[in-house]
C-alpha cells in the first residue's frame, strides 16, 4: 500500500524558516514541479475539470508543512500528497457515481478501428480509461515508471516502499494494462 | 532487481504510441501562474522563471495583469503568509465592504484587461457606495440562487494598495475555500449555506464568478440539477465567452453551444 499520509513524513525541523525564504522556496517548487503534479494528479484519476483546483491544493499543503519537509525532497512529498488526494476524489465519486465527468469513455468507445482508437486525444483518453482500470496502488508506481520514467529504485525512495514491493506492482500494473489494451484493441479492430 | 523495459522503449506499437500521446498532456495555459497567485508567491515565481532578466520579466509581468494584477498579489501574498506562518486571517469589518473598497473606474483599456482576469461576468446588483452608485442600485440583494456580481471594471486606486481591499479579498477566498471544504466532504447542503453567506457578505464581490461555479457544483449534487441547469443557461447566454464556461456545461450537463 502507498504511503497516504505524505503528511506525517520527513519531519526533521521544528522551527519554521523565515517567511521570505519559505515563499521563495515554495515559488521555485512551484515553478518547478507545478507541471509534475498536474499531469500526476490526471494520471491518477482526477478529472481534468478539477486537475488545477486539486494540484492548488497540494501545494498548499506543502506550503502549509514547507518547514517539516526537507528540502530536495519537495518532489516527493508532492507525489505522495497528489496520490493522497487523487485517493480521496476516487472514494468522493465511487460514493456519488459521478455522471458528470465521462471523458474516460467517450473517446475510445467511439473509435472505429484501432488506428482511430490510438490517435492524438483519442490516445490519451484511451490511456486514462486503462489506468482507472488499475489497482489504485499499482497505477501510482505504473504512472512514474513508465511516464515519468523514473526507476524502480527511485519509486521506492519517492514512495518509502521496498523494492520488491515496487516490482511486484509494477509487474501486476504492466501486465493488466497490457491485457485491457489489447482487449480494447481487438473490440475496435473487430468493430 | 533489473527494471523492465518500459513501453515507450519496446515492441508494442500500440503502448508506445498511447505512451507519446500521454506525454502531450499539459496543464492549461495559466494554471501556473493562477497558481502563484493563490498561493501568494506570484512575484517570487517570477523571479525564479525569469532567471538572469527577472526585471524585464517582472515588468512584463505587471503590464500583462495590468494594475488589478497587483491587487491579486497583494492577496495572494496575504493569504500565503497567513498559510506558511500558521497566521489567521484577519476578516475585515464585513458591514459594508465596498466601503472599504476605494474603487477607482479605469480607462477602458486597463479596465478590459483587467476583467479578463478576475472580473466576474455575472451581472449583479452592485452595493451602494460612494463611488460606484448606480441608478439601478434599488434592486433587491443577491437571491441565493442567483449568484450576481457587479460588471462595473474595478481597478486599483492610484497610489499605494489599500490593505482593506487585501483583506476583503482574503475574506472571500477564505468564505468560498469553506464552501469548498464542504463540498468535498459532500456536504452540498452546508456548501450551499456558505455560498449564500457569501452572497449576503459580498452582494458584489470579485470572486463572484468562482463562487457560482462553486454553487452549481453544490445544487447538482444536491440534487437540483434542474436548477443549476436554469441558472447556468442564463448566465451563459449573457456571457457565452465565461472563462468558465466548459466547466459550467459540464458541470451541469449543458450541451456545447
Amino acid at each position: 500500500m502507498v504511503s497516504l499520509t505524505a503528511e506525517k513524513s520527513e519531519i526533521d525541523v521544528a522551527r519554521a524558516p523565515p517567511l521570505d525564504a519559505s515563499r521563495s522556496r515554495l515559488a521555485r517548487v512551484l515553478t518547478e514541479h507545478y507541471d509534475f503534479v498536474w499531469r500526476s494528479l490526471r494520471r491518477l484519476g482526477v478529472p481534468e475539470s478539477d486537475a488545477e483546483d486539486v494540484t492548488q491544493e497540494v501545494f498548499m499543503t506543502l506550503s502549509k508543512r514547507l518547514g517539516d519537509v526537507v528540502v530536495g525532497s519537495e518532489r516527493a512529498f508532492l507525489y505522495r500528497t497528489a496520490v493522497h488526494h487523487a485517493a480521496h476524489v476516487h472514494r468522493t465519486r465511487a460514493r456519488r457515481r459521478e455522471v458528470t465527468e465521462p471523458e474516460f469513455d467517450e473517446a475510445p468507445s467511439s473509435a472505429r478501428n484501432p488506428e482511430d482508437l490510438l490517435a492524438g486525444a483519442r490516445a490519451r483518453a484511451l490511456c486514462h480509461a486503462l489506468l482507472e482500470e488499475l489497482n489504485f496502488d499499482q497505477r501510482a508506481v505504473f504512472v512514474l515508471y513508465e511516464l515519468e520514467e523514473m526507476t524502480m529504485q527511485e519509486i521506492a525512495e519517492m514512495l518509502e516502499l521496498p523494492l520488491g514491493t515496487v516490482a511486484s506492482r509494477l509487474r501486476r500494473g504492466r501486465e493488466a494494462f497490457e491485457r485491457r489494451l489489447k482487449q480494447r484493441l481487438a473490440v475496435a479492430g473487430g468493430a | 532487481m533489473e527494471d523492465p523495459v518500459r513501453f515507450c522503449d519496446g515492441a508494442d506499437e500500440s503502448a508506445r504510441q498511447l505512451m507519446r500521446a500521454m506525454r502531450e498532456e499539459r496543464p492549461p495555459a495559466g494554471a501556473l501562474r493562477r497558481a502563484s497567485l493563490a498561493l501568494g508567491v506570484a512575484a517570487a515565481s517570477t523571479a525564479v522563471t525569469a532567471t538572469g532578466s527577472a526585471t524585464a520579466a517582472s515588468s512584463s509581468f505587471f503590464q500583462s495583469l495590468g494594475w488589478l494584477g497587483l491587487k491579486w498579489l497583494s492577496v495572494g501574498a496575504l493569504v500565503g503568509a497567513a498559510v506558511s506562518t500558521g497566521a489567521t486571517l484577519v476578516a475585515p469589518p464585513r458591514s459594508s465592504p465596498r466601503e472599504l473598497e476605494p474603487v477607482a473606474h479605469a480607462p477602458t483599456a486597463v479596465a478590459a484587461s483587467a476583467q479578463v482576469m478576475t472580473q466576474p461576468e455575472i451581472e449583479s446588483p452592485p452595493a451602494e457606495s460612494p463611488t460606484s452608485a448606480k441608478p439601478n442600485a434599488a434592486r433587491p440583494p443577491a437571491a441565493a440562487a442567483t449568484q450576481e456580481v457587479d460588471p462595473t471594471p474595478i481597478a486599483p486606486s492610484v497610489g499605494a494598495l489599500p490593505s482593506p481591499v487585501a483583506d476583503t479579498l482574503a475574506r472571500e477566498v477564505e468564505l468560498l475555500d469553506g464552501a469548498r471544504e464542504a463540498l468535498r466532504r459532500n456536504s452540498p447542503g452546508e456548501a450551499l449555506s456558505k455560498l449564500d453567506g457569501y452572497a449576503r457578505e459580498f452582494p458584489s464581490g470579485r470572486m463572484g464568478a468562482e463562487a457560482f461555479v462553486v454553487r452549481l457544483d453544490a445544487l447538482v449534487r444536491s440534487g437540483r440539477s434542474a436548477e443549476a441547469r436554469a441558472l447556468a443557461e442564463r448566465h451563459l447566454a449573457t456571457n457565452p465567452a465565461s472563462p468558465h464556461a466548459a466547466k459550467i456545461r459540464k458541470l451541469t450537463g449543458l450541451g456545447a453551444p
